[in-house]
């Protein structure tokens, strides 16, 4: 992992710990309502979703080391792009759907993209073990 | 960015890219499909490699190609191949010494 990769994930971590702490603060505050400290949170995490999802296929693994490389960059693509549709839509329900709505769609958009990742991984893992 | 954008505007480097959306390949293997010449070919190679859209990896005397673009770069190559994007080198009108 390079140091600029690292930077990244710090950064991203440290800007989704800031803003799942300082939303409920202004909302108790009264600096805003509490639904925007909900909205707050579901869109950094629509966004950790889809910058997550964005660079998955850029990491790569050593070729040796794949029965399939053909299989693994597919599923390293198809994953990027769930998580980034997820992510995207979770982002979407949050700014977008009144916030009865946009909590259950939220929830269920990253418990496809995680669940679908889950069945890809399973997949991945038979097709390497077929390879080897 | 500018790289990208580079690399993904010659239908040559794009279709590179289709083949390798499919399975990492040779570079011989790749070359193959492409009516250029092999210098030719490296130097698409180069370009490509530089915009960090591919990544090569030394195998005894070959060389294996294969895709390294994100979600964002490959969502770009859909749609540059669907518009036939296509960036043309500015033309740059010659000054003759004695014109001015």
């Amino acid at each position: 992992m390079t140091s600029a990769v690292l930077g990244d994930a710090v950064l991203l971590a440290g800007v989704i710990l800031v803003v799942s702490l300082v939303a409920p603060l202004a909302a108790a505050f009264g600096l805003a309502d509490g639904d925007f400290s909900d909205r707050a949170v579901m869109v950094i995490t629509g966004a950790f979703f889809t910058v997550t999802g964005n660079a998955l296929p850029k990491t790569l693994a050593p070729l040796s080391g794949h029965g399939n490389p053909a299989a693994s960059q597919a599923c390293r693509r198809i994953t990027g792009w769930i998580w980034v549709l997820s992510g995207l839509g979770v982002t979407g329900a949050a700014l977008l759907l009144p916030l009865d709505s946009a909590e259950p769609a939220a929830f269920a958009l990253m418990a496809i993209g995680v669940f679908a990742t889950l069945v890809l991984m399973v997949r991945m893992r038979r097709l390497r073990q077929q390879g080897a | 960015m500018n790289h990208v954008f580079k690399a993904l505007s010659d239908p040559t480097r794009r279709r590179v890219l289709q083949l390798l959306r499919e399975r990492p390949m040779q570079s011989g293997e790749l070359a193959d499909q492409f009516p250029v010449s092999k210098p030719t070919m490296s130097a698409h190679f180069a370009v490509l490699q530089e915009a960090g859209l591919i990544e090569a990896e030394k195998s005894g005397r070959t060389i294996l190609y294969r895709l390294k673009m994100s979600v964002l770069e490959d969502a770009l190559l859909s749609f540059a191949q669907t518009v036939g994007w296509e960036i043309k080198p500015i033309k740059r009108k010659r000054s003759v010494a004695g014109e001015a």
